[in-house]
This record gives structure tokens, sequence and C-alpha cells, in this order.
């Protein structure tokens, strides 16, 4: 067990704001320990740090153009690829101690992750969703209807993270810089180091646009005073996080403000008859495997049930009953993280309604590890769809045509997300569109659930268009203007 | 077959009346626990198809069970979802039911084709935790009776303490689902002048209900000595959610009794039988209570790990395993979703297991049942 504790900054302010008071919160565990030190808050400074960003944006990030934004985040992140970088270095030893992230998995999602801030997929981020790389932006652009746009990001956005997946917060980061709006971000403490220490690479290229960022930690229960100031001022709210969260921050909101919200998900994968030939099916387990022990199922991408047609090499119960030794050998490589009470009984209990489900003479089957709840496999032999109670833990579905899932989808059409298909081309397209009208936003290859690419629309939202505003200066306008000019004939 | 029927009750009831003569007698090391247990096992591994297919599943048999504790342990949401019994088509003599206190519709079953050996475990059980040395008490109860309320274990379990241990003014004051204030004023205030040692029996939240009222009514008691609270149930989705000890503190200042006059029962649809915690047995010797829970001698419990499932050392907080001798005909092992800490005086509750939360976009299943 590893004594020293490692102290780390889990916020991050504009640099005039200064003589604070900071207090400590320390994490313990076998993995080891970390002092985490942020500010003590108050609603003054909340209110000081918004005049602040709010300030920088005038004075700075809104005269930047979106490409010279790019080029910054670009050096922040080609920074994090580097192994030795000091503060990737820092994330690496102090993440599997406080999100209890096997140390191993957190290294390889987390440069994966990273590289999607490269500046050429920046660029392509942008491109795909605003075109013109940008420039409208900038300046305005000519548009479609004879007349020119221009774009402007909220004058402030508040950001709620969640904790769930380290470094997810850097989505909405990057956003609101691309869109030349300030952040006051307030962190979760399950959470908090990823950001944090992402700003300050952006820092360490330009302190000025770091300047229009502020993030701090505070506990939901003892911060709604700070919240509250936080949401009066912003003119644009992102959250992330359950029910009980976006429930709350919508009604504090009230309905004149942009509110974009990441809430409650759910994933599955499907696996059609030809991805079962005796040279597919392998990979094909493995990928699976990944898809729902990555961060152990915690990341809305991952998938929660698994649907697997009949009539190929493999049955759906062997698939099955692989799927178990799979999910073994990915335990032993990446152990699952440490979990609460609430978490096991969680887990205990729905393996006990699958257990009680194959006693009373259902089609169930449980797969498990019997000495403890690393991870649970349940198999129906008819179709079905079960959420989770994660952690590792997937119910699958024998079905005789993957055609059967669309009805048992529909009731759960508000909180479907991504669906991982292993179908044949002729299949793909068909079986996406009917997804797609249930309410599916995202198709992924199995294996590839966790892992988004540049450009993705989360949630089956757009990223900066629904933050945007558009100012239009209309033809009639831009021609009446020529006949003010001064010099007009 | 009815041989074999009536030759396990007999050899439980044989079990608890010794117990009721001399605890010693049955202790022997637990042996005589742990092969009466391995016999009830092995007549319900023949008999209760459910049982049987479950222990099948984690590779249980007669023949590979050797002591009680490797006795397989039916989860309690079970008996929501199949008939678990050991008489066939039942035509019972009673059905249980719970209150479906986490799903109205979904209630637990717990049938009994022959009530003698839930009488004994019941009588002997209470003699012995809540009677002591006295035979009769005054019984009031603030819980329905058998008839105001058929089929539940409680208003069973309440009609036979006032049938068999209550004096003849001892009744329940609950009718058509209300408690009778009047009726119950008028004979607690007699009996409070006749100085009768009183037993008042309710669930936690009949005493929420009582503890309004007398505050609406700026009333308060002070109830005679020797006099005792009987509290059971805790609060399940009912009444407004109070913790114990503030609800404890309330009842001692309205009805004058001090915390050690309160007992509290912990007992369930699916059991057999009931724990109790010592206020009243070390009040008789002039001791002070730990409340720990004990169990009565034909009942052994183990706190369980949650992630490994195996028996945790005292102390450790885990779920409660439940092994009870007197429910002969569902499954003599049950898994309940109660947290607990075992210690060697007893066992602490230390409520329901709780759902999780995902951390963060995902949702879990016990959200998704919320929101649904």
């Amino acid at each position: 067990m590893n004594k020293t504790v490692t102290t780390i900054p889990v916020y991050h302010l504009p640099s005039v704001i200064t003589g604070l008071e900071f207090e400590e919160l320390t994490i313990e565990n076998a993995h080891g320990s970390v002092k985490m030190v942020s500010p003590v808050l108050s609603t003054d400074l909340i209110s000081k740090l918004v005049v602040s960003v709010k300030e920088k944006q005038r004075a700075y990030l809104k005269k930047q153009t979106t490409a010279q934004i790019i080029d910054v985040i670009g050096e922040a992140a080609e920074k994090w690829t580097d192994p030795n970088y000091h503060l990737r270095q820092l994330a690496l030893k102090t993440l599997p101690i406080v999100t209890g992230y096997d140390a191993s998995m957190i290294e390889l999602e987390l440069k994966r992750f990273i590289r999607l801030f490269r500046k050429k997929n920046l660029r392509r981020f942008v491109q795909s969703e605003i075109g013109l790389f940008g420039n409208v932006l900038d300046d305005f652009q000519p548009n479609a209807s004879g007349g020119f746009s221009k774009f402007y990001g909220p004058d402030l956005i508040f950001q709620v993270f969640s904790g769930n997946v380290p470094g997810i917060q850097l989505w909405t980061l990057v956003t609101a810089l691309l869109v030349k709006s300030p952040t006051i971000g307030k962190l979760t403490f399950a959470e908090a180091i990823m950001p944090s220490l992402f700003v300050s690479s952006l820092a360490e290229v330009d302190q000025e646009l770091a300047d229009s960022i502020a993030l701090v930690p505070w506990r939901s229960e003892e911060g709604k005073a700070l919240e509250e100031v936080a949401i009066e001022k912003a003119d644009a709210i992102i959250v992330y996080g359950g029910e009980k969260t976006v429930n709350s921050i919508h009604e504090k909101v009230g309905p004149n403000k942009r509110v974009l919200t990441y809430g409650y998900k759910i994933g599955f994968a499907a696996i059609g008859k030809e991805a079962l030939t005796t040279d597919r099916y392998p990979k094909l387990l493995d990928g699976l495997a990944a898809d729902i022990a990555l961060y152990d199922q915690q990341s809305c991408l991952a998938p929660q049930s698994v649907f697997i047609e009949e009539g190929g090499a493999v049955s759906p119960l062997e698939f099955t009953s692989m799927l178990k030794n799979a999910l073994a050998n990915f335990q032993s490589k990446h152990p699952r993280a440490r979990l609460s009470e609430n978490e096991l009984m969680s887990i205990e209990s729905a393996r006990q309604k699958a257990e009680i489900e194959a006693f009373t003479g259902a089609e169930t089957t449980v797969f498990k590890i019997e000495k403890n709840l690393d991870y649970t496999v349940v198999y129906h032999g008819r179709v079905g769809f079960e959420p989770s109670p994660l952690n590792r833990f997937i119910n699958v579905f024998a079905v005789s045509s993957l055609d059967e899932i669309l009805n048992v989808l529909t009731p759960y059409a508000q909180y479907l997300q991504s669906a991982g298909l292993a179908v044949a081309p002729k299949r793909l397209f068909r079986l996406a569109d009917e997804l797609g009208a249930v309410g599916v936003n995202r198709i992924a290859a199995i294996g590839e659930m966790n892992h988004v690419p540049s450009g993705w629309h989360h949630d089956g939202g757009f990223n900066l268009l629904d933050l945007v505003r558009v100012t239009d200066i209309e033809a009639s306008a831009e021609y009446a203007s020529e006949s003010f000019d001064s010099d007009v004939e | 077959m009815r041989n074999k029927t009536t030759e396990i009750q007999d050899k439980i009831l044989t079990f608890i009346h010794e117990s009721a003569e001399d605890t010693s007698k049955v202790a022997g090391g637990g042996h005589r626990f742990s092969n009466l247990a391995l016999d009830v096992f092995s007549y319900q591994f023949q008999k209760n198809e459910p049982y049987r297919k479950l222990a099948m599943l984690k590779g249980k048999t007669p023949l590979t069970v050797r002591s009680w504790k490797d006795i397989p342990l039916m989860p309690i949401q079970a008996f929501k979802a199949v008939d678990l019994t050991t008489v066939g088509s039942p035509e019972p003599e009673d059905v249980f039911y719970s209150s479906g206190t986490t799903n109205p519709e979904n209630k637990s079953k717990h049938y009994l084709s022959d009530l003698t050996v839930w009488n004994a475990s019941m009588k002997v059980g209470f003699q012995k935790f809540v009677m002591g040395n006295r035979d009769k008490m005054t019984i009031f109860s603030l819980f329905p009776g058998e008839e105001e309320n058929p089929n539940s274990s409680l208003s069973r379990y309440i009609d036979t303490a006032i049938d068999f241990f209550g004096t003849p003014g001892s009744q329940s004051f609950v009718q058509n689902g209300k408690i009778d204030y009047d009726g119950f004023v008028q004979a607690l205030e007699s009996a409070i002048q006749k100085e009768e040692e009183i037993l008042i029996i309710g669930a936690s939240f009949s005493y929420v209900h009582l503890l309004d009222w007398l505050k609406e009514q700026k009333k308060n008691w002070q109830l005679p000595k020797g006099s005792f609270l009987f509290d059971t149930g805790g609060f399940k989705g009912k009444s407004k959610e109070v913790g114990m000890e503030d609800l404890y503190a309330a009842m001692e200042e309205s009805l004058g009794v001090k915390r050690n006059q309160i007992l509290n029962m912990y007992g369930m649809t699916e059991i057999s039988s009931q724990c109790y915690d010592d206020a009243i047995i070390k009040a008789n010797a002039g001791e002070a209570p730990s409340y720990l829970k004990q169990t009565p001698d034909w009942v052994h419990v183990l706190v369980l790990d949650p992630e490994t499932m195996k028996p945790l050392l005292d102390g450790e907080k885990g779920i409660l395993a439940y092994y009870d001798l007197s429910n002969w005909e569902s499954c003599v092992g049950i898994l309940t979703e109660d947290m607990a800490i075992k210690t060697e005086a007893g066992f602490q509750l230390l409520g329901r297991a709780k759902g999780a939360e995902a951390k963060g976009c995902s949702i879990a299943l016990d959200e998704l049942l919320k929101v649904k």
C-alpha cells in the first residue's frame, strides 16, 4: 500500500482571483491516498467568479477566432498524449484512488479519449456541426437566404458536472470555449480531477483563455445558495446527472433560460446471426465484454441488455456462457471498482430476482462468479428488456429475429441512447432506421460502444448548435445599406 | 406422507417445548439445532419444488449440506413470485399475506396447512421475551386483529397474544382501519386507575398516529409500573418517516414510560418465529438492556457479506440470513433484505438495504423502477 499522500487541486480559478481560503478532503483506500484541495466557497465568491470570467470573455475570448481557440485546445490535448506530461501522470496517479476504477483501464481509456481533442478532430467537430470551420462564430458569413449570419454563444454557461466517467466533462468545457462562452462549473468530488487538470493545461498554453473558466467543487445538498447564484447569472445551463439533479435544476431555472441536460440513458447491444459464425464470434465476445465492463457500466454509452439472434453457428445460450468467461478475463485484467453497500445490494437483489426466475420455470439461466459480485450474466430464453444494476451486470435475451426487439424497447424510448450492432450491411440501415424511430440516437460497433467519435451527437442533440443564437443581416438591410453609402451614385 | 409431516412437526414441537422448559436442554453446542435444521431442509427438499430447484442451482442437496450454515437461503423476494409450500396444492389452515410494503400489488404469501408449530413458536417466544414470570397482562392493541385484518401474520400474532396472555379486558382498538381512540382512552384510563400492568402492542406507525392524536388532544399518561410498550415494524412506506429513536423518545414522554419499558419485536410474514430485544428480560432481572435482538433457540441467524455472501465476523455489517426451524412448511433458510450487525449478545437491525443510484448519466435499475 502506498502511504504517500498526493495533493491535488480540484478546482480552476481565473488568475485574478486570489487571497482565498482552501479546504482539504482526503480519500484513502487500498490504492493510496489523495488530498483534494478546493477553495472555501461563498455566494460572494461565486459572484466574483462570474464577473471575472465574463470580463475575460468580453476582453479576450470573444476576440479570438474559432481557429485560434481550436489551436489552444489542440495544443493542450497534445500535451496529454505525452506519457511523461506531468499533469497526465498526476491524473493517472490520483484517478484510480478517487474513482476506484482500475488504473490500467483508466490509462488506456484516457489516452484514447484525449485524442478526440486533437486539432484535427476539433476541426472535424466544428465543421460537422457548424460548417465554414466555425467562421460563422467569428464574423457575419453569407447565408443561403441572401443575407449574412453570425452565431453567438451564451454570455455565461453554468455547467453541472457528474463524475461517473473520468474526463467526460471535457466535452462541454470544450464546447463552451468553441462558442466563445465563459463557464462557471460545479464539479463533483467524485471526479473533479480531469476537468481541473485539463483547464490547467489550457492555462499553460493560453492563460487568458483559461481565465474564462472557473471550476469549483461543492456538494449539491450543501450548495443550494451557490447554485442559485450561478443559475441566476447564467444564460445557459448544462447539466449532467440523474433524474433528481436534472429535475431540480429545471425547477430552479424557469422557462427563459436554455438548459441542456445529459440525464438518464440506457444502451444495449444486438447481435445478428450472421455475426455468430465460428470465425467471427470470438472477437465479438471480447468486444462485448469490454463494452459491458469499461468504467463498470457507469457510462450511459454502455449496454445494459444484449439481444442475440438464434440461427448462428453458436446459439444465444452458448454465446452467453462464453460471455461470462470473457467478463472473467476482463476482470482479471481490469478488476471492477470497489462498490458501496447499496451498489452491492442492488446487484445481489437483481441476482436473486434472476435466480427466482430460474427456479420458477422461466427460461432464465444465471451465469456469475460464485465467490463474489464481480460480474453477472443473466440469460433469458425469450425476448425482453431489463435495465441493469450496473457494475458489470448484463441481461442477455435470445430472440428468433432482431425484429422482435423494437416492441420491447418502445416503453423505454425516452431513455434509449446507444446501440451496439453486429449485423450485415443489408440489415444495418434498415435496423438503424427502425431503432432511430424508437429513440435510439447512436449506433456503434460492438466493442466500441464506450468510444464516441468527435462530432457525435450527444444524446441525439447538437453540441454547438444547441448553445448558439443567431443574428441575421437580412438581404434587405444589406441592399438598403448600399443606398446610404455617401459615395453611392 | 402424513406420517412424515407429523414426524417433522413433532420433532420441532419437542424442541420448542424443551427450550421453554430449559434452554440448556436444547442448546447442546448447537448440534441439536443443526441436526434438526438438516432434517427440516431434507424434508423441504423433497416436498417444496421451488426450494429444491434453488438448492440444486446452488449445488446443494441434503447429501452435501452438513451444517445448518450450509442450508441454501431462499431470497425473501421469492415469497412474492412463487408458492413456497411443502403441502402441495394448498388447502391451508391459513395463508399469511404481507402488507405489500414495497409494491402493493405484489404481496408475499406464506402458506400454513397446520398452525400447531406456529402457535408453539409464538407462545413460547412471547412467554420468555414479553411475559417473563407473568401469566396474564392487560393487553391493548393498536394494530387490527384477525377479524379486521385477515391473512395478516401480525394480526394473528396479536389475537393469539390477547387470547392466551391477555386479561379479560384485553383487546384490539382498531376498527374499520382506524384506531378507536375513545374506546382506547376509556380502557386505558380505567386500567391506569386500577394500576394494572398494561402491555400496549402496536406497529411503529400505530404509535405515530397515537402520538399525533395525543398531541392534538394535549393529553399524556403515566402508565402504571411494570407496563410495557411493544413495538414492531419500523417504517416501510407507511405514515410519515420518523427515526425510531425519535419515536421512542416521544413515546416515553407522552405515555410516561422509560426507554427500557419499550420492547421491539422483529418478525415478518415469511417466517414463523419472532425475535425480541432484551428490554423486558433485562428489566425483570434488574439489568440494563442492550436492546439487541435475541433469537429463540429454534432460530439461528448469520450476517453475510453482501459481496461474497459468506458469513461475516461479529461486529461487521451485512445482510441478515434467518434460519428458522418453525418454518417447516416452506423454507428453513431465508435471506432477508435487512442489514444487521451480530454480536455475542444479539443482533442489531440497521434497516432495509437500499438500492443504488448510478453515478452519472447512466440509469441504474432501482432508479428506473422509481421513475417508471
